[in-house]
């Protein structure tokens, strides 16, 4: 029993959604993680041994326990399943197994921090268990510890140097530490070692994309595109690594295969408004309007989604219709507190409303966040305005 | 303001420079280009008639220090007090790994007057320095009548003043502007505390060292890394000018040390219209400064007021190059900014109040600007129609940024960008002529009437070539009246003053200005463009001097240049 969680979900592709966008890659991927976490805890507990036969044995062991947890993750009821692994857990304090299905029900609740905790638990009991210390790892990069990931990762990648999975999740913690060229050889060693895997591609082409090589990105998520042409992701990330490279006509016909094929991803529709918007000439108005329908989708799609808030509000606000600016742009400082820009953007909203208190405090938000910025490692000089 | 308003009918002390048009006649018998061979382009290269040969030398190494990127400042000056505007070259100087086969050497290109120049540097005593170069601020600051030149750089500054018989002495250690240790870049002189001595701000970029500079590669090739890995920057330098030769460093008590940032470009001109001139400067990812004349000897930073510190999306741009004029007709100085590809270019206007009105979008400038890396920016009216034009010169830093996406290159095209009147530009690539189809890694910019005719010529740095002289062949086309003030009371190069001139029913306004554009000096004489209306028989023009006096002067010819001296003994 020690060793099932070893199916790290990560090759459960068709499970996976990865957003590897340029804009909040980190925060869409670890969304995307997320997903992927509940459908892969799913396949885990189906494929517990006699998992379906002690469903209804009713009886009070650990195991029965586990086995209703099992039935309640299926029925999509992550509260009861939590409470019966929880029993479980009381009657079976020793079982380590049984620690860390707690932490994979925690997870699919979106709780890291608990279930980091359970997971702890369970390598205490079973220090060697490599596939507890990835979810250990993946709780922690969704909790924004990633030293204490990627110390994890390490220890995996230590005994299992070909672990492909580790390698990517490493990627990742590495893009989100700012640390591109660390993250790209990781990505590179990971599409080696999994050349079919398009999550292993897009990682590449994402850490290339942070790294400014936007003709190698655009290659590489055409890679990962090829291999799985039904990722909505990975047919976002073309599209906007092929406008970076240059290639606006391509990315646009690229924007609007991705409209039609994922009609309800909000990040097509998101993206493509924004960098419509950004490479509209002046009193380009069917631009401009077809950027604000777009928007408009994204929010119908997503409502969570600071950064179509954050354009509208931009846009109103340019027009001079600073009360819709201040909808918008309130609704996506509540989304997106750490975003200098939104803050930057309710500063100048409320100083033209008036609200000069409010104003100032934007403006200190903004500053403290810019500092934060400034502390951003080398990189090359390659494009304007690039943190 | 209690200015004292001074009037006279008729035209009073002015000098014109009647030799003008006979030069100008000279000159286009001997440039080796007819009038007719040029009609299409609106300027045409001069460099290799005009016998330009010096090339720049910026040390580039597989080290690739940011300094590599940043220098390169060409000024216009009449050095001899002849009538003719000559050519100061700042080269840039060697670092550890790259290393010139000849001296570095600065150059001084005096005008012949017949579009040939004569390279006078080592003569002059201006061609070598010790430092690594980056740009050149030209004024008179002992008011002698013949301009000196601040040379910045790494790791001392040079002042060249000039001796008044075609030799300069170096006095930066006398002056007290050495500046020893710092990286100085932009510099503009300008009368902050109308005294009438022409004080100096010095921008600064950040820490310097050779040994210890950050590393950046691309694909394994060594690359200029972004400008926060050198640190948060640096404060500006504040020098006010003691009237004897020195200056005191008012860095501290005049506010403008304040903000560290990686200071680029300065330009000196009255934002509000009160009388005291106040300060736009950009700097490179970090907030640009509006340091507002607090009539005390004070300056307050109103940036984030005008909302000029920060795109609309809160991100520092890439600021270099920078130039105020009037670009929409309302009297008021509006800026331009040149920035990094992907950013755009900067328009701010000035409605009279803060913020400004950003019209980076609406006037085309953003979507003609994406994809370059500006540095020299100036403001011209190249056809003489009354309305201000934009020339742009660019280059990228890394040149391997070609192997990353292929709307931006290493070598880019100038830009001359016509003003329709209302503050929209529009792309004259068609007409500009074949400087403006071949690309450059240009820097500094300067503008100036090398020829006397009455229209704007240009002159920009290339790393690592030859600079490029354009001549403008169309400007004639309308007409002109040129000023050339000279301060009294108020400094002599009159930097701070406002002239107004009416056509019509038109207003036209413009300002001399300290600074501008990048790393480079311009000529100071104005030139109006009356359009392509029949000129008026006379013009008149409306001055503001520096110290605060309104004079107007009647009577002036179109067509040619008028010296016009500051009246010493109030009204008259």
């Amino acid at each position: 029993m020690g060793h099932v969680i070893s199916a790290y979900p990560m090759v459960g592709e068709d499970a996976t959604r990865v957003h590897l966008l340029h804009q909040n890659a980190g925060l869409h991927a670890k969304v995307s993680y997320l997903t992927w976490f509940g459908h892969a805890v799913i396949a885990f507990w189906l494929l517990l041994p006699g998992g379906a036969g002690i469903l209804h044995a009713q009886s009070s062991t650990g195991a029965e326990h586990a086995a209703r947890a099992a039935q309640l993750v299926q029925a999509g009821d992550l509260k009861g399943a939590e409470a019966e692994m929880r029993q479980a857990v009381e009657l079976s304090p020793k079982e380590p197994q049984y620690l860390a299905r707690l932490g994979l029900i925690l997870g699919m609740q979106r709780r890291p921090e608990a279930a980091a905790e359970s997971f702890e638990r369970a390598l205490a009991l079973d220090p060697n268990n490599l596939a507890v210390r990835r979810n250990l790892a993946l709780s922690q990069w969704q909790m924004g510890r990633l030293a204490a990931a990627r110390e994890n990762l390490d220890l995996i990648l230590k005994a299992e140097p070909g672990d492909a999975q580790a390698l990517l999740l490493l990627g990742m913690v590495l893009i989100d530490a700012r640390r591109y060229a660390a993250a790209l050889a990781v990505a590179q060693a990971a599409a080696e070692a999994m050349p079919s895997s398009y999550r292993a591609h897009a990682v590449k082409a994402l850490a290339e994309m942070r790294m400014q090589r936007f003709t190698d990105s655009a290659k590489s998520y055409a890679r990962a595109a090829e291999l799985n042409p039904n990722a909505p992701e990975v047919s976002v990330g073309l599209a906007m690594s092929l406008w970076a490279s240059g290639s606006i006509s391509e990315s646009f016909a690229t924007f609007e295969q991705g409209l039609k094929r994922f009609p309800e991803d909000a990040y097509h529709c998101l993206e493509y408004g924004r960098l419509l918007l950004k490479s509209a000439k002046p009193n380009d108005s069917a631009a401009e309007a077809r950027s604000v329908a777009l928007l408009q989708s994204a929010l119908k799609l997503n409502s969570s989604l600071s950064g179509a808030h954050y354009l509208l509000g931009d846009l109103a606000l340019r027009r001079g219709n600073t009360e819709a600016a201040r909808q918008h742009l309130e609704q996506a400082v509540k989304l997106d507190p750490e975003s200098s820009k939104i803050h930057f953007a309710l500063f100048r909203t409320y100083r033209r409303l008036g609200r000069t208190e409010d104003a100032a405090r934007e403006e200190e938000a903004f500053q403290k966040l810019k500092a934060k910025e400034e502390a951003a490692p080398a990189a090359p000089l390659l494009v304007g305005g690039v943190d | 303001m209690g200015q004292r308003v001074w009037r006279r009918s008729s035209v009073f002390l002015f000098w014109s420079l009647t030799m003008a048009g006979l030069l100008i006649a000279a000159f286009r018998g001997t440039s080796g280009i007819s009038r007719a061979q040029v009609a299409t382009s609106i300027f045409t290269d001069v460099t290799e008639s005009a016998g330009i040969t010096w090339k720049h030398f910026n040390g580039e190494s597989p080290d690739a220090h940011l300094i590599e990127t940043k220098n390169g400042g060409a000024a216009f000056l009449d050095f001899d007090q002849d009538g003719l505007l000559d050519i100061f070259l700042v080269n840039g100087g060697e670092t550890p790994r790259g290393k010139s086969p000849a001296p570095v050497l600065n150059a001084l290109y005096r005008n012949l007057g017949n579009g040939k120049f004569e390279e006078v540097a080592a003569k002059a005593g201006v061609d070598r320095r010790s430092s690594y170069g980056i740009a050149v601020a030209v004024g008179d600051y002992d008011n002698d009548g013949y301009p000196d030149a601040l040379v910045t750089g790494y790791p001392e500054r040079a002042l060249f003043h000039n001796n008044r018989d075609g030799t300069f002495s170096e006095v930066a250690g006398y002056a007290g502007l050495k500046g020893s240790g710092r990286w100085s870049t932009g510099a503009a002189w300008f009368d902050y505390d109308r005294d009438g001595l022409l004080d100096l701000v010095v921008c600064h970029y950040g820490q310097m060292s050779f040994e210890s500079a950050p590393r950046c590669e691309f694909r394994g090739t060594p690359t200029y890394c972004i400008p926060r890995s050198y640190g948060e920057g640096a404060p500006l330098a504040l020098y006010h000018n003691n009237g004897d030769g020195t200056f005191a460093d008012v860095s501290g008590p005049s506010g403008v040390a304040k903000s560290l940032g990686r200071g680029l470009g300065a330009v000196a001109v009255d934002v509000d219209d009160d009388g005291w001139i106040d300060l736009f400067v950009t700097r490179d990812g970090s907030p640009n400064l509006l340091l507002m004349n607090q009539r005390n000897g004070t300056f307050q930073d109103f940036a984030m007021d005008a909302e000029v510190a920060y795109d609309p999306n809160g991100v520092a741009k890439a600021g270099m190059g920078i130039d105020a004029a009037d670009v929409n007709g309302d009297g008021r100085p509006d800026f331009v900014m040149t920035a990094f590809n992907s950013e755009y270019h900067s328009l701010f206007v000035n409605p009279g109040s803060f913020p400004f009105d950003d019209w980076t979008i609406p006037s085309s400038l953003g979507f003609l600007t994406m994809s370059y890396v500006g540095w020299g920016a100036h403001f011209l009216d190249y056809d003489n129609d009354g309305i201000m034009d934009l020339l742009i010169v660019s280059g990228h830093v890394n040149k391997i940024v070609e192997l990353t996406r292929s709307d931006v290159t290493y070598k880019e095209l100038p830009l001359l960008l016509h003003n329709d009147g209302n503050g929209k530009f529009r792309n004259m690539e068609d007409t500009a002529g074949p400087p403006f189809h071949a690309k450059y890694d240009a820097r500094g910019l300067a503008v100036g009437d090398y020829d006397n005719d009455g229209d704007v010529d240009a002159a920009f740095i290339r790393l690592q070539d030859a600079p490029v002289l354009l001549r403008n062949n169309v400007g004639q086309d309308h007409g002109w009246v040129g000023i050339q003030l000279v301060g009294t009371k108020s400094n002599r190069d009159a930097i701070g003053s406002k002239l107004t001139v009416r056509v019509g029913d038109r207003k036209l306004v413009r300002w001399i200005t300290g600074g501008a554009s990048i790393f480079s000096s311009h000529d100071r004489r104005v030139v109006f463009g009356l359009g392509a209306n029949p000129s008026p028989p006379v013009i008149s023009v409306e001055i503001q001097w520096p110290d605060g006096m309104a004079q107007t002067v009647d009577g002036l010819a179109p067509g040619r240049y008028h010296r016009l001296v500051e009246p010493l003994g109030g009204t008259q």
